[in-house]
């Protein structure tokens, strides 16, 4: 017995027990749980990509962030779509809807849109409905969705851009928020004057003045159908001792996939939805769409069975994962990886050979956006000097800043709008954008502030620049902006807040310079000229510019059709605005996106988020490739533990008491 | 040694109510309800949303007392109805509520998050101490030797890298490079093992450098003691004199180090829970910051604030177990 607990003790089991983990663990790199199977026994076809941060929410009434909208819009789909596939010129087509709304002009003025809802689409199924199968979507699901965005009591992102637009042409529906906000709680049953049911798969909207914009709106997730069952399902309470979710965190829709899991802080999976009333990949696309992109024209959709997203904060592992495999694309995610796609990145602006071999595509994505940087209109100083403006202006090198901090992926901005909007005209040539220092200088002359000193006081100029503290990067931009100004003689003083108080000072006016920007909610100049309407003062018109004549152009604008008139239109509010120079443009936004080889036509879509059922993926390709780059490499190891058994041995053996 | 007790746990009162309204008032130093609203409201929110916002989470009472001085104030409300009472109150009674970001249940949260938690910082602090252990004794068996100038050597360099690099490189080199360890994600039951290797090896990499060099000191220390050096005249190896003799010794400054470190089994490791995606309560203490979740921090910081509390006391105890020379009283 002595003798075998004495054997006993002399085996190295620390050594065994690390051995044993590291061939249960089979030494893999592999970052997900192993694939399931579909109920047929089939493999299913995942799609695996990274969010960097959960979505604040999935109400699609609420939801109004990227992040966000990158799943809901597979789940819960509204009126209209866009056509996967053109870019050029953006196209609307039927998704709930069938055919485009009609648009009807009103006795009294304003006009009906009359909405036709395709028949026989049924809700996923989901413990909401009677027996858990969902039930056929009609009329009353979107009047019960738009009267959710007049409910005070949930949070859409009310005033503009959501509620105060629809509220200022939707009849009754100003009517139907104030009562509730008074009452503290709000009546579904009450109606609002602006949506008549017709019947199951006739809805009538009736708008207060001409708004053509609202076909836009209907391809945006506010104008997603809810079933009320649902909302009254999900109310986050217990229920038979089994806790239920809010509906945020639980849309049911009838897209082409559903939520299957959300561990929050951690992933989402969607799964298809087995009520999905189907949908083709388009047979049309823009002039000189390569022809792949065109292979599965007419095929049904969705081509995979899964996504699985990966909530990751840091932008490292995410390279990590994708540079092992275990992500299908970069996708929005990307736009955090400007520093290192560049890694990648020839001289030419293509791929490196190494990523090339590798089958990894390289995607450069527009966005529909432009950044600014904002003056005070009311502010004494910067407000009331139209030359001051314009000197600075011309002496702010947009070109070096987008080299230094964005690689120069990002597009110079000339106006405001950006483009792939109807009224970009990429040959105008803004004549205070033009960097001219010496010109500039002149224009201080002439604004008072000769060599940047200011006759009151005898000092330099001061400005304060308020700027958003996005992270390192955002203390380097503002000694750039402070440099750009000192050339002018002017001293800049950056103060840099959060987000919140960024909002506050849009709010209170209490700046002389900040950044702004805008990202287009649609394709229509509207989305951009409004941040210059002089009612939208405030967050939207952060520059509190207010022009009689552009005020007057931009009503007339809005409610017209893409035409020449309009276009002049557009032309002559462009001239005001940079005449004016109540900003500094600085850039439209872009990014590269990387996907792997074994995928096929994803694209991402500057307006456009239900994209999903668009992405093709080769799983045995994938597989492949995956052990190919991920086999484990045990030299390191074995050298190591040579390494440290040979630093050990030598004094071991040279003591010569007894251990 | 139960009156110490008592007194200790009494201690303890003022203790958490002073860090709970340091975090009240540094919190909202930073940041104002106002602000709070408006982040969970996204872009642009109505002043009428803002108000449903504010009543609906407690923050429209006045900040720390009732009355009429306070902008706040309600009439109709007791002295003693403010936000501060409200949020002391309920979290004293570890009723947690609901987050104000999202609505979820606290209480809830914070049990899903201790598990994956658990699940990394317990192996870690367990191999590391059994690991700097074993590196100082043998340090110390060989002091003066090229051992134990290389020892230190790498123990100083261990303790200068900031715990940053060692993610970043140990993402690259052992999951890009040699592809042993997923660098992301988690997973429940058996199959969670792989996710949480690498993180505990980290978690013990970064841990050794200060303590094999402090547990080294300690070691020395007794092994130049009179005890020592009579158990050594004794005729007991070398070995015998460390491991029964030396080691008992040295437990207290070992068990101080060991149980300040105990709440972090629970309350997790902010960084390497970000960085490997590992859904414990490190990774909501950042959640709860980015989003301005009041409600979520101070339950985070009133378990962080009794668990430390308790792991001294734990310390104090744990001395008159190992040293019968010590009494509590």
């Amino acid at each position: 017995m002595i003798k075998i607990y004495s054997t006993f003790k002399k085996i190295p089991w620390t050594s065994i027990v690390i051995s044993a983990l590291f061939l249960i663990t089979g030494c893999s790199n592999y970052p997900y749980p192993r694939d399931p199977l579909n109920p047929d026994g089939t493999q299913k076809i995942i799609w695996y990509q990274s969010l960097e941060e959960d979505p604040r929410t999935l109400d699609p009434q609420v939801a109004y962030d990227t992040v966000s909208a990158q799943v809901l819009f597979n789940i819960n789909e509204p009126l209209l779509q866009y056509n996967y596939l053109k870019r050029q010129s953006f196209e609307l087509q039927p998704l709930l809807a069938e055919g485009i709304p009609q648009r009807v002009p009103r006795a009294g003025g304003g006009e009906t849109f009359i909405v036709k809802i395709k028949k026989g689409i049924r809700y996923s199924d989901d413990p909401c409905f009677v027996g858990g199968k969902g039930r056929e979507l009609i009329t009353d699901d979107f009047i019960y969705a738009l009267k959710r965005i007049a409910d005070p009591h949930i949070k859409t992102p009310t005033a503009s851009p959501v509620y105060e637009p629809m509220a200022a042409v939707i009849l009754g529906m100003t009517e139907f928020y104030e009562t509730a906000q008074k009452a503290g709680t709000t009546d579904y049953t009450r109606a609002i004057d602006g949506l008549e049911k017709v019947d199951n798969y006739t809805l009538k909207i009736h708008l207060k003045s001409p708004y053509p914009q609202l076909k836009y709106w209907m391809a945006l997730n506010f104008f997603a159908p809810v079933p009320a069952e649902a909302v009254a399902y999900y109310d986050g309470l217990e229920h038979d001792g089994v806790r239920r979710d809010q509906f945020m965190f639980h849309p049911v829709g009838t897209g082409p996939f559903k939520l299957k899991q959300w561990e929050r802080n951690s992933n989402l999976i969607l799964t298809r939805n087995e009520n999905y009333h189907g949908a083709t990949y388009p047979s049309s696309a823009d002039p000189g769409t390569p022809a792949k992109l065109l292979e599965d024209a007419g095929k049904p959709l969705p081509f995979i069975d899964e996504a699985r997203f990966s909530i990751i904060r840091e932008a490292i592992p995410v390279w990590t994962l994708f540079r092992q495999g275990y992500i299908d694309s970069l996708g929005r995610a990307a736009r955090r990886q400007g520093d290192t796609i560049q890694q990648v990145l020839s001289n030419n602006g293509s791929l490196t050979e190494e990523m090339t071999k590798s089958g990894v595509t390289l995607e450069y994505v527009p966005l529909l956006s432009t950044d600014y940087i904002a003056f005070n209109m009311r502010d004494s100083v910067v407000g009331s000097n139209k030359k001051l403006r314009q000197a600075i202006s011309m002496a702010y090198d947009i070109d070096r800043f987008i080299d230094f901090f964005y690689n120069g992926v990002k597009l110079k901005a000339e106006s405001l709008i950006p483009p792939g909007i109807y009224g970009y005209d990429k040959d105008y040539k803004n004549p205070y954008r033009i960097l001219d220092v010496a010109k500039a200088k002149q224009l201080m002359k002439e604004a008072g502030y000769a060599d940047g000193i200011d006759p009151k006081t005898g000092t330099p100029l001061t400005l304060e620049v308020v700027y958003q503290a996005r992270g390192p990067e955002s203390q380097r931009e503002a000694q750039y902006i402070q440099e750009q100004f000192s050339a002018l003689g002017i001293k800049a003083n950056i103060k840099l807040v959060t987000f919140a108080e960024m909002l506050n000072i849009y709010d209170s006016g209490r700046f002389q310079l900040t950044r702004s920007g805008w990202f287009a909610d649609y394709p229509d100049p509207e989305n951009f000229l409004f941040l210059f309407y002089s009612k939208n003062s405030g967050i939207i018109n952060t520059s509190r510019y207010n022009n009689p004549e552009y005020d007057r152009l931009f009503l007339q604008m809005q409610n017209m059709e893409d035409s020449p008139e309009r276009l002049a239109l557009i032309q002559r509010m462009r001239q005001i605005l940079d005449e004016d120079c109540a900003t500094i443009y600085t850039f439209h936004d872009a990014y590269y996106v990387l996907n792997q080889g074994w995928t096929e036509h994803v694209l991402q879509h500057p307006v456009a988020f239900d994209l999903l059922k668009y992405y093709k993926v080769d799983p045995k390709l994938r597989e492949q490739k995956q052990q190919e780059w991920n086999q484990p490499n045990y030299l390191f190891v074995l050298a190591l533990a040579g390494l440290l058994t040979a630093a050990v041995i030598p004094v071991a053996l040279s003591r010569r008491d007894s251990l | 040694m139960i009156e110490y007790i008592i007194r200790r746990v009494l201690y303890t009162i003022p203790t958490i109510l002073g860090v709970m309204l340091l975090t009240f008032v540094l919190f909202f130093m930073v940041t104002s309800p106002e602000n709070m609203a408006k982040r969970q409201l996204g872009k642009n929110p109505t002043p009428e949303l803002v108000n449903n916002w504010l009543k609906s989470h407690g923050y429209d009472k006045p900040r720390f007392i009732n009355l009429p001085f306070d902008a706040d104030y309600k009439a109709d409300a007791p002295w003693w109805d403010s936000q501060f009472t409200n949020h002391m109150r309920s979290t004293l009674l570890f009723q947690f509520g609901n987050s104000d970001a999202n609505g979820e249940d606290i209480g809830e949260r914070i049990q899903k998050g201790a598990w994956p938690s658990f699940l990394i910082a317990f192996p870690a602090l367990v191999i590391s101490l059994i690991v700097a252990l074993s590196a100082s004794l043998i340090i110390a068996l060989y002091r003066g030797s090229y051992l134990d100038w290389g020892g230190i050597f790498i123990c100083v360099g261990l303790m200068s890298i900031p715990i940053l690099v060692y993610i970043i490189a140990g993402q690259w080199l052992l999951g890009l490079i040699l592809r042993y360890f997923p660098v992301f994600g988690f997973a429940d039951g058996a199959d969670s093992l792989r996710f949480v290797l690498l993180p505990v090896v980290l978690g013990v990499v970064t841990a050794l450098g200060a303590s094999v060099r402090f547990y080294r000191t300690v070691m020395l220390d007794e092994i130049g003691q009179d005890y020592a050096r009579t158990a050594r005249a004794k005729g007991l190896s070398e070995r015998v004199v460390l491991f029964k003799h030396v080691l008992k010794n040295a437990m207290i400054p070992v068990l101080t180090a060991v149980v300040a470190d105990l709440p972090l089994i629970i309350l997790g490791n902010v960084l390497l829970e970000n960085f490997f995606g590992i859904p414990g309560l490190g990774n909501l203490t950042i959640v709860a910051i980015n989003e301005y979740d009041f409600a979520l921090l101070r339950a985070l910081v009133f378990l962080g604030s009794i668990l430390y509390v308790f792991a001294l006391l734990l310390t104090d105890i744990s001395y008159t177990l190992v040293d019968p020379r010590v009494r509590l009283n």
